[in-house]
């Protein structure tokens, strides 16, 4: 069972990177799971993937980083043994710190994940502005990241995508950085950033 | 600026048509009601908005989801209202850092009533009330 934490600021994409990433797989016969991770009262983007028959599950009521941790670790426990998917992928709320998710991982009992990476999005028409209001969350989250992927480029101007490119290899100078738009599909350095372990 | 506090809120947003019309095109009202939120969530510079967003699910099946990230950015909204739609209830999840709940209240309310008096659509507000501790990472 190979995990992919998707995180990244509120608003920025990682849902419908989501949704494209399992509708591709799926297409290629690998099975999914979504554990999603939302704040607020109602699971909006939960209600969506089951509208959309994706195999989601929802973890409400806080975020994963400060009170959910063993409802995630009971849920990656039950999906092992019950549904055993290729990928399980955890959509971390906008306010969370990877690296919180991550360190909840490590109370994991079950049986080893073959891999878990990170892939974090960004939106170019806004990060400049919530950097500028939530600076150490927005570093916090890209810092650490596997996988940088930079949404919305079909509507970001080339100013707009040079500086935010500037502001994430000011946080993470290693990480690979492509770029992702709602319409187009995943293909080629995305796709295999995402799943490195697909052949 | 200081990092900002997150008091999320939670809606049930009931629209309903308050005249018969042929074609009313939900997606755009919908769309309107989340645009004009955004545009009083986000106004002097203290506050940001994290996203704005919603879903309304049919009785017959289908849907219809939009969402907001700033004022200046129009509503992205996917799905459709069945034809013959007179009323709907939409779900809607307001995060905006640096606004209390209950200024993020006051904003919905304000709009809603605004939407309201155009004479169209009545829209009557659901909140869902529970612990909504602020979101706060030191």
């Amino acid at each position: 069972m190979n995990l992919l934490l998707v995180a990244g600021f509120l608003g920025s994409g990682k849902t419908t990177l989501i949704i494209k990433l399992v509708e591709t797989l799926g297409r290629r016969g690998l099975k999914v799971a979504i554990l999603v991770n939302e704040i607020g009262q109602v699971g909006v983007d939960n209600q969506l993937m089951r509208q959309l028959d994706l195999n989601v599950w929802e973890l409400m009521g806080g975020c994963i980083c400060c009170t959910l941790t063993a409802g995630l670790l009971t849920d990656l426990h039950r999906l092992d043994a019950e549904y055993n998917p290729d990928l399980v992928i955890l959509e971390a709320t906008g306010a969370a710190r990877p690296s919180d998710v991550l360190d909840a991982l490590h109370y994991y009992q079950g049986r080893p994940l073959t891999s878990v990476s990170t892939a974090v999005v960004v939106d170019p028409l806004r990060l400049p502005k919530i950097v500028r209001v939530v600076g150490p969350l927005i570093a916090a989250q890209i810092g650490p990241a596997d996988l940088l992927i930079m949404t919305k480029t079909d509507l970001a101007s080339p100013e707009q995508t040079a500086e935010s490119r500037q502001i994430v290899r000011g946080m993470n100078a290693h990480a690979p950085l492509v770029r992702a738009s709602a319409g187009r599909d995943l293909d080629g350095d995305l796709l295999r950033g995402l799943v490195p372990w697909l052949s | 600026m200081a990092e900002l506090i997150l008091e999320p809120y939670t809606a049930r947003l009931h629209f309903r048509l308050l005249h018969p019309e042929p074609g009313l095109d939900w997606n755009r009202v919908v769309a309107g009601v989340l645009e004009t939120l955004a545009d009083r969530c986000e106004v002097d510079g203290q506050s940001i908005i994290g996203h704005i967003k919603g879903l309304a699910t049919f009785a017959g099946g289908g849907f219809l989801r939009a969402n907001v990230v700033a004022p200046s950015q129009p509503a992205d909204v996917a799905g459709l209202a069945p034809p013959g739609c007179l009323e709907m209830v939409f779900t809607v999840n307001v995060l905006v850092y640096g606004l209390t709940y209950a200024a993020v209240v006051a904003r919905v309310a304000e709009v809603a009533g605004v939407v309201t008096r155009r004479g169209d659509v009545a829209i009557t507000v659901e909140p869902i009330v529970d612990d909504h501790a602020p979101h706060h990472h030191h």
